[in-house]
């Protein structure tokens, strides 16, 4: 009986449209940042699994259907950036620079904020790949012999940051242009933290989903030249 | 609607399909992104025949997060004892990637006006 109602894939997806819909209704009631409805969907749906003491693998049979579709998401930021093509072309090299640097500095400061506090080489090789979108993330990470979980602990970790701090982060240090905040924070958290910017404006939000893409692909071509060279 | 799913699902697997016969670095997804680019940029595909269901996956993207979040239950194993210090890296890392890259693009669209 448990059986058949916990390993149908309508048992996760049920859960999983619940809990975010939760999420976003306590986040729509009090706009505090640190009320993330990612955030709240996943400390829901866990404190739920555990409690009814239900095996991840009951509830991957939906969540599975349902992080299948990160794979096209992806595949339709290719619309994002065309759409974007016309100042993309304008302001090319100052994008490109940024999310260089950007890229270089999240891969860098992983690393040597890892072995500084004396983090396991696996655990190291994992956090690397966490500024950028989870489908390249994880792929990444499995290709320098990470563990994809603790890669997408470190991602979603990011991403909440990124989304919670970046107003502020912008305004402490005189971020002015709308480009290079979208870029910032497409940069360093990847979609959730795109999820922001497109709520701070339309020229924000287009340029942090264009960088998503951007710092996965540089990130792409750093690791294995930085990697080499640090661990 | 179902065209424009069409569209967005057979891009993707021809992504994947590259990427995997030529096991290529690049996973499917992000070639499948470029080959969008692509077909857009060259009028091959025209916005209109994907936008509503591209805006549907861009719009809700958040939530398909959410299983990925969820294997934290598998990986509290690994983490023993590192939870605080990956959190650390991970919140420091970030606010130091963001002032970097926006500082650096400010620097040359300033410097290009």
């Amino acid at each position: 009986m448990r059986e058949s109602i916990l390993y149908n894939p309508l048992f996760g997806i049920i859960l999983s449209l619940m809990t975010y819909e939760i999420g976003k209704k306590i986040y729509t009631k009090w706009r505090y940042p640190i009320f993330n409805p990612l955030m709240i969907a996943i400390t829901l749906t866990i404190l739920f699994l555990l409690k009814f003491n239900i095996p991840y693998e009951a509830y991957s049979k939906g969540g599975d259907i349902i992080m299948f579709f990160l794979g096209p998401a992806t595949v339709a930021l290719g619309v994002s950036l065309y759409k974007n093509s016309q100042r993309l072309k304008e302001y090319f090299l100052p994008i490109l620079a940024g999310v260089t640097a950007g890229s270089f500095t999240a891969i860098v400061s992983v690393i040597i904020l890892g072995k500084a506090l004396g983090l396991k080489k696996e655990l190291i090789i994992s956090t690397i790949p966490k500024s950028i979108t989870t489908p390249i993330g994880i792929e990444l990470s499995k290709s320098l012999g990470g563990n994809p979980s603790i890669t997408v602990i470190g991602i979603m970790i990011t991403g909440i940051t990124g989304a919670i701090s970046s107003p502020f982060i912008c305004k402490f240090f005189k971020i002015e242009n709308k480009i290079s905040k979208g870029i910032g924070i497409g940069t360093s958290s990847h979609a959730v933290g795109t999820s922001k910017a497109i709520e701070m404006g339309e020229v924000e939000g287009a340029m942090s989903g264009l960088a998503i893409g951007m710092a996965g692909l540089v990130t792409i071509f750093l690791v294995p030249i930085l990697t080499k060279f640090l661990i | 609607m179902i065209v424009q799913f069409l569209f967005i699902f057979g891009i993707t697997y021809l992504g994947e399909l590259i990427s995997t016969l030529f096991s290529l670095q690049i996973p499917g997804t992000i070639l499948g992104m470029l080959i969008m680019f692509f077909l857009l940029s060259t009028g091959i595909i025209k916005v209109k025949q994907i936008e509503k269901a591209a805006n549907i996956l861009l719009l809700n993207m958040a939530i398909f997060f959410l299983p990925p979040g969820i294997k934290l239950v598998d990986s509290l194993d690994i983490l023993k004892g590192n939870w605080l210090k990956l959190i650390l890296i991970a919140v420091t890392t970030t606010l130091i990637t963001m002032v970097v890259t926006g500082k650096i693009v400010d620097f040359f669209i300033r410097r290009k006006k």
